[in-house]
């Protein structure tokens, strides 16, 4: 027994083990342990067994514009994402600049993948909780108009993908300064009216989770997002802290990341101003409310989402707040896209030696990669630090804080059912995604 | 135009050696086909954009795929759905782990009603490869020749 208790005693004496063992719906391995011994909580921890997978590695030797679309397979849902950064990150390396054009594909891009992720993420991953089931399929069964709906916005959010990137997965059409081939102009004007028609189909979408009841925990912590002056920053900005208000550049990301191992980790843990910190869709929300679309802070006040939450478990509102944002984003910025013919651009660049880095918002939080390239321009170092691996350490400390609050009013079978939802409402990506997890007792 | 009688659907990954078997039959003898025969090859799409296309199919739909039946490497089976058990794993629905029967499990389960049938071929190998084994190209026109036939059968039996 560990001499080192995590709580004070409580009013019950409750002798509870949680093993929670391999968690499934998670890309690689997780397990969370619980050991709570006569009312207290002895022992709780968030375990990563992940295998590193030396990405990093894989991109030294590599031109430079090889290095995106090589860690793009970092991850299959996030893959966009990956790539927008690698991209930047090596512009950044080589001083390579980008057009006006450029910068609206790439926003468009990005957040068709926030479309895509956040749809599949709360309507077929977290939502089935919520509802009580264990797995889509009831919820299909018992809410088949909304399951359609939500199908509806996937498909468009990947079409969406697809005719920008040339590909749903791993787009190859996004380089350094420019786009392979562009997108059709009547392609983007079927998907702007479709992008309209789905306004429809997501009120009804929020109608559905309005009336959810959810988790009455909150443990306030450092939310950390990008922040830029004009916009609800997604694809660039600098690096903003709830905690000190201030802001730092992109470049400075290592004194925001601080990484550090614990022994039950593979991944990495982080902290910055405090013990640990959140990012993703509540910690944007939190820190940028005011730059989001009108229409989505309605939303988030349908929702009863109200700034700033503590509410880890709220991400999941957060994340339907984005959707709404990103659509009607989305909207403007192809408008905007399609008042001029779109121009083919010269996609040549002049490698050279350098380093740089670039920071980008990810459906699950900041994203961080940098590379270096030798006077041949060939890639000699890189680096990449995903939002998980930074939320990680601050869900274990959710955990640490959720348990002896609701230990004396949770009986077991409750406590890892929301240990599940808490991991879940995260929407870690350990390598990718997570829903439910197979529990076992010990 | 013809009206579209039959949906046929290649589905499998190229870079994953036999996985690729569906996508190479069909991109090699859709030129033969008759225009009642809608071909789509689903290589990039996960398992929800499948249910989608699915829930959008307003026809019967042959997929032809690689699949683990039991048999020698290379040899080959048309069946109908009602025929075998797919292997689904409802509880653990991530996107990683939700295949293709789940997303067909899920579209049936919203509506989807049309008959399905497989043409399917044992692989003899899934390694990460964009090569499909030799024994099976060696086999294409057996392939080709068996699926024309079957899909000719089903066209009379549907007019």
């Amino acid at each position: 027994m560990s001499t080192n208790s995590l709580s004070k005693p409580s009013i019950t004496k409750k002798n509870i083990r949680i093993k929670i063992d391999h968690v499934t719906r998670l890309e690689g391995h997780g397990s969370i342990l619980i050991n709570v011994e006569q009312g207290r909580v002895e022992n709780l921890k968030l375990e990563i067994v992940e295998a590193n997978r030396f990405f990093e590695n894989l991109v030294k030797g590599v031109p430079p514009h090889d290095v995106p679309q090589t860690v793009s397979r970092i991850c299959g849902i996030c893959c966009v994402g990956h790539q927008l950064a690698a991209i930047k990150a090596v512009e950044n390396a080589l001083s390579l600049s980008i057009s006006p054009q450029t910068r609206l594909l790439r926003s468009l891009l990005n957040e068709s993948q926030f479309l895509q992720s956040h749809a599949l993420h709360l309507y077929f991953l977290a939502i089935p909780d919520y509802v009580g089931v264990k797995s889509i399929l009831p919820l299909a069964s018992s809410h088949p108009e909304l399951i359609k709906k939500a199908l509806k916005l996937k498909k468009l959010a990947n079409d969406f993908t697809t005719v920008l990137g040339g590909r749903a997965l791993h787009p190859m059409m996004p380089t350094l300064i420019g786009w392979r081939k562009l997108p059709e102009k009547s392609q983007l004007y079927a998907l702007l009216e479709r992008l309209h028609e789905s306004l429809s189909d997501l009120d009804q979408m929020v109608d559905f989770i309005e009336k959810f009841s959810w988790p009455d925990y909150e443990r306030e912590t450092e939310y950390v997002s990008l922040k830029h002056p004009d916009e609800y920053a997604l694809y660039e900005g600098e690096i903003y802290s709830s905690d000190t208000k201030k802001t730092l550049p992109e470049s400075a990301y290592r004194q925001v990341t601080n990484e550090f191992t614990v022994a039950h980790s593979t991944s990495k843990w982080s902290r910055w101003n405090r013990d640990s910190y959140m990012v993703g869709a509540l910690a944007r929300v939190n820190n940028n409310f005011t730059q989001l679309y009108p229409q989505a802070q309605e939303v988030a006040n349908t929702l009863d989402l109200k700034v700033p939450c503590y509410n880890p478990y709220k991400n999941n509102l957060a994340q339907m707040v984005e959707i709404i944002h990103c659509t009607h984003h989305c909207i403007d910025t192809l408008k905007q896209l399609l008042e001029n013919d779109l121009q083919k651009e010269d996609i040549n660049y002049t490698s050279r030696s350098g380093i740089g880095c670039s920071a980008i918002e990810v459906p699950r939080g900041i994203l961080f990669h940098e590379y270096g390239f030798d006077e041949k321009g060939i890639c000699n170092h890189a680096d990449a630090v995903i939002p998980t691996s930074q939320n990680i350490n601050n869900i274990e400390q959710d955990m640490k804080g959720f348990v002896p609050q609701m230990l004396p009013v949770m009986d077991k079978d409750e406590l890892a059912s929301h240990m599940e939802m808490l991991l879940r409402a995260y929407d870690p990506c350990i390598s990718c995604s997570v829903h439910m997890l197979d529990v076992k007792f010990v | 135009m013809s009206k579209t009688l039959i949906t046929l659907v290649a589905i499998g990954n190229q870079n994953v050696a036999d996985d690729g078997i569906g996508l190479y039959l069909l991109e090699t003898i859709q030129d033969k086909l008759s225009d009642d025969i809608d071909v789509r090859f689903w290589k990039n799409k996960d398992a929800l954009s499948i249910t989608a296309e699915l829930l959008e199919i307003k026809t019967p739909i042959v997929i032809v795929d690689c699949a683990d039946m039991g048999l020698k490497g290379g040899e080959f089976r048309w069946f109908e759905q009602s025929e075998c058990q797919l292997a689904q794993q409802t509880d653990i629905i991530s996107t990683h782990s939700f295949g293709f029967s789940d997303a067909l499990a899920l579209a049936e389960t919203l509506g989807f009603k049309q008959a399905v049938f497989f043409f399917a071929i044992q692989p003899m190998q899934l390694e990460v490869k964009n090569e499909i084994s030799p024994f099976l190209v060696a086999n294409k026109t057996e392939y080709e020749k068996s699926l024309l036939t079957q899909l000719e059968k089903l066209k009379n039996k549907l007019s």
